[in-house]
C-alpha cells in the first residue's frame, strides 16, 4: 500500500499524454456481476468477506498488482487512494471490500462496490481507446476464471439498470476554465444533460465547480455497442474541448489585462495566504494553470496542476504530514505547502 | 409450516394458483415456488434466488441477483428503459465464455487475417507464411 502513498499521481498519471492541457484524465470503467452469488443490495457481510477472497483466490496470480483488502487500512488511507481516483467511495466506505490495483495504477479492480467488479483504468490525458482496451483485456482475463451474470437481451446484468448492457462508463475529467469564465458553461452543461451525457464539477456542483473542474461521462449503457457509445462519446467530447479552446482565445483577444490581473491576483494569494481551503487552492490554481496555456505564465506545466490538485486535498495531506488534521490545520498545511511548491516551480 | 405442495420442505412463499377456475392461496416452498412459477399468480412475488420481494424491489429500483432479472423480468426492464432512454436491446460484447466455438474460430479469422495482410504489407513473407499456414488450419478445424 505504501507505494501507492508515496507520489499523489501514480507513475502513467506523471507522463505527458494527448491534449493534457485541457483534459487532465481518462476513466474506463466496466460493471460486472457473478451469477452465482447476490447483488450487493442483499449481500450479507459474511457474503461479501467471501466474494473478496474468492475473488483474490481466483486473479491472486495476476503479475504487477497488489490485492488491498479496505479492512486492513484507516479511513484517511482510504480517503488518499479515492483522491487519486484509485478506488471509489464506495469501496472507501465498506469493511469487507478489496481492489486489485496495477503497479503503475492504471488498472483498478475493485471489489463490492454496487457491482460485485468495477473494472476500472484510468490514464492521463486524452485517451478514450487506450483506456478501453487495457480494460478489455482486463475483462477479459477476469471472465476466464468467474462466472459473468449475463443476458442475451438485456447484456452484462447489473445490481442498478442504469450499468445495463454493456455495464461501460466512459469519463474525462476537463479542465473548462474558458466556458467558465465566458459564461458558456450553463447552456452547455444544459445541452450536454439534455444529450443524454453527465457532466458534473469534480469539486462542487453544476457550473460553479471548482477549479473550473468537470467530470463528462455517458450515461446510456445499453442499446449500442462498445465501440459505438465510445464514438459517440469521443464526439461530444471534443466538441467541448472545441467550445473550450474558442472561449479561451476570444477571453485573451477581448480582455487581456483583467485576465492578467486575476492571475496575478491568484498567484499573490497563494504565494502569501496562511490558510487556504481546497475549494479557494484548487481555484487559484486553476487561474495559474489557464495562464500558462495562454502563454501568460510560461513556468507552469499541467502535470504540477494535477499532482497538487490531489496533493491538497485532505486524505492526502494528512498522508502528507503523518497525522490527522483538524480543518484549520489543513488550510494552514495547504498554505504552506503552496507556498513552498511556488518558492521552488516559479519565478 | 411445511410445503402444502411437497409437503417435505418450509414454505415461504403465500401465493395464489387458480384451480379449477378458483383463486386459492397456497404456501410453497422456495423450490416448488420455482417449478409452479410460471403457472401460478403469487400474492407476494418473492424471487427464489435472493428473496427479495416485488415491494422491496420496486423501492430500491435495483436488483437482487440474476434471478431477479427473470423473476422481476417487466418489472426490471421497465426500468431499464427509464434509465436507458428507451433502450431494452443489449448489441454489445458477451463475455467469452459464453460464446460458440464458431464464433470464437471466426473472429480468430478476422484477426488473422488483418495481421496477414499488414505481413505482405510489411513484405514480412516468413511471418505471413506463418499466419497463412494457421489460417488454413483453423479453417479445417471449422469445417470439420
Amino acid at each position: 500500500m505504501e507505494s501507492y502513498l508515496k507520489h499523489p499521481l501514480g507513475p502513467k498519471m506523471r507522463e505527458r499524454a494527448k491534449l493534457d492541457d485541457l483534459v487532465i484524465s481518462t476513466r474506463i470503467r466496466l460493471a460486472r456481476n457473478l451469477k452465482d452469488t447476490v447483488f450487493s443490495p442483499v449481500l450479507s457481510e459474511e457474503g461479501q468477506q467471501q466474494l473478496c477472497e474468492r475473488i483474490e483466490a481466483s486473479l491472486g496470480g495476476l503479475q504487477g498488482f497488489e490485492y488491498l483488502h479496505m479492512g486492513a487500512y484507516d479511513q484517511v488511507t482510504r480517503q488518499a487512494l479515492v483522491e487519486k481516483h484509485l478506488i471509489s467511495p464506495t469501496i472507501a466506505a465498506k469493511e469487507q471490500s478489496a481492489v486489485f490495483l496495477s503497479d503503475d495504477e492504471t488498472i483498478s479492480v475493485l471489489i463490492n462496490e454496487e457491482d460485485h467488479l468495477r473494472i476500472q483504468t484510468l490514464l492521463p490525458g486524452y485517451q478514450v481507446e487506450e483506456a478501453f482496451e487495457l480494460a478489455r483485456r482486463v475483462d477479459a482475463l477476469c471472465g476466464e476464471s468467474l462466472p459473468y451474470a449475463f443476458d442475451e437481451q438485456l447484456g452484462y446484468l447489473t445490481t442498478c439498470p442504469s450499468n445495463i448492457g454493456t455495464g461501460l462508463r466512459a469519463s474525462v475529467m476537463l479542465h473548462l476554465p474558458g466556458l467558465t469564465l465566458t459564461g458558456r458553461i450553463t447552456p452547455i452543461l444544459k445541452e450536454l444533460r439534455k444529450l443524454g451525457y453527465t457532466i458534473r464539477g469534480r469539486y462542487g456542483e453544476g457550473s460553479d465547480a471548482a477549479g473550473r473542474l468537470f467530470q463528462l461521462s455517458n450515461q446510456r449503457t445499453l442499446g449500442s455497442h462498445e465501440t459505438q457509445l465510445l464514438t459517440d462519446f469521443m464526439e461530444i467530447t471534443e466538441q467541448v474541448i472545441q467550445a473550450e479552446r474558442q472561449a479561451r482565445e476570444e477571453l485573451l483577444a477581448r480582455n487581456q489585462d483583467e485576465l492578467e490581473d486575476q492571475f496575478y491576483r491568484s498567484y499573490g494569494i497563494l504565494r502569501y495566504a496562511k490558510l487556504l481551503s481546497s475549494t479557494e487552492a484548487v481555484e487559484r490554481l486553476s487561474d495559474l494553470h489557464l495562464a500558462s496555456d495562454l502563454g501568460i505564465l510560461s513556468d507552469w506545466s499541467p502535470p504540477q496542476f494535477h499532482e497538487l490538485i490531489v496533493k491538497l486535498q485532505s486524505g492526502f495531506l494528512q498522508k502528507h504530514f503523518g497525522k490527522t488534521l483538524s480543518t484549520k490545520e489543513r488550510d494552514r498545511e495547504r498554505a504552506t505547502l503552496v507556498r513552498r511548491t511556488l518558492d521552488h516551480g516559479l519565478v | 409450516m411445511l410445503c402444502e405442495r411437497c409437503k417435505r420442505r418450509p414454505a415461504i412463499n403465500e401465493i395464489q394458483v387458480v384451480e379449477n377456475g378458483i383463486p386459492v392461496t397456497r404456501r410453497l416452498c422456495r423450490q416448488c415456488t420455482v417449478e409452479l412459477m410460471a403457472g401460478y399468480v403469487p400474492a407476494v412475488k418473492r424471487c427464489p434466488g435472493c428473496q427479495l420481494t416485488q415491494t422491496e424491489l420496486a423501492h430500491l429500483r435495483k436488483a437482487g441477483c440474476t434471478t431477479c432479472y427473470t423473476v422481476f423480468r417487466e418489472e426490471l426492464i421497465k426500468i431499464t428503459r427509464q434509465y436507458q432512454q428507451g433502450h431494452d436491446e443489449h448489441v454489445g460484447s458477451m463475455p467469452d465464455a459464453l460464446r460458440t466455438p464458431d464464433e470464437r474460430i471466426e473472429e480468430r479469422l478476422a484477426k488473422l487475417a488483418g495481421e496477414l495482410e499488414r505481413a505482405v504489407e510489411q513484405e514480412d513473407y516468413e511471418r505471413a507464411a506463418r499466419l497463412k499456414k494457421e489460417i488454413n488450419q483453423l479453417k479445417g478445424r471449422g469445417e470439420a
